[in-house]
């Protein structure tokens, strides 16, 4: 009888040290997925302003679907991950990320050079790679357990 | 006046070594890189402000950008080091598992 009071208390620790803080969701194929796709977008329109920057081509006024474009696509990957539970730090990774494009709109709209392209180019590639990391560790772990 | 970058960085990695405890060392190898690269795009910015390639708000403008970089770095490291710990927890509940079934005479856990 003891031994099973025992083997109980065991069993209620262990389920209590699997829940709780240390959850996390489980990967999702469609965030990564996105996550990747969105980071080459960004990246091509990125290539492209920098070649075009202080040209007509390259004016805001010439660019303002893809911003909504991806907005939307940072809102649709937002949507995905708020799905799932345990994804607060994919939900704020893509805040963080959709911020950014907004700051890059407001710097657009005043005019950008190719040296602050890059500088931003950067600073969107640590983005994604930081996104595409968590989701791969989350992959990692599953195959792993 | 430059930025010392090798002093921000360590700086930032003294930062978030302590913040992370003993799941540092499995969350080394991906952060300190990362903390570096940003020590080195403050300089990249300042760099330009400095040149006079951007004015002073433009350079404020980088480095809100760079906050959210660096939120997002941290929100990777805070993950990965959740992960750590899961795993970790996951080991032991294995363990437990097996003295468990091992105890009542089936497979509980």
């Amino acid at each position: 009888m003891r031994k099973r009071a025992k083997a109980i208390l065991i069993a209620a620790i262990a389920s209590v040290l699997s829940c709780s803080s240390y959850f996390i969701a489980e990967y999702n194929q469609a965030v990564d997925t996105g996550a990747t796709e969105l980071q080459q977008k960004v990246d091509r329109f990125l290539t492209g302003l920098e070649q075009t920057a202080g040209t007509p081509d390259g004016e805001y006024e010439q660019h303002i679907a893809f911003y909504d474009e991806v907005r939307n696509d940072v809102g649709n990957l937002r949507g995905l991950a708020s799905t799932q539970r345990g994804n607060d730090l994919t939900r704020r990774s893509l805040d963080l990320i959709g911020d950014n494009v907004d700051r890059l709109e407001a710097m657009h709209a005043k005019g950008i050079s190719p040296k602050e392209i890059a500088i931003v180019r950067t600073l969107f590639d640590t983005q994604f790679r930081m996104l595409v990391q968590l989701e791969n560790a989350k992959k990692r772990k599953e195959s792993a357990s | 006046m430059n930025i010392d970058v090798g002093s921000l960085a360590k700086t930032m990695i003294d930062d978030v070594r302590a913040a992370a405890g003993d799941r540092w060392t499995a969350l080394r190898a991906f952060a300190e890189p990362e903390l570096r690269k940003l020590a080195q795009t403050l300089e990249d910015v300042r760099q330009l402000h400095a040149d006079g390639d951007i004015t002073a708000d433009r350079a404020f403008e980088l480095v809100q950008m760079q906050r959210n970089v660096a939120l997002n770095v941290l929100c990777s490291i805070e993950g990965l080091g959740v992960l750590t710990a899961r795993a970790a927890l996951d080991a032991a509940a294995r363990a437990a598992g097996a003295i468990v079934n091992r105890l009542v005479g089936f497979k509980l856990i």
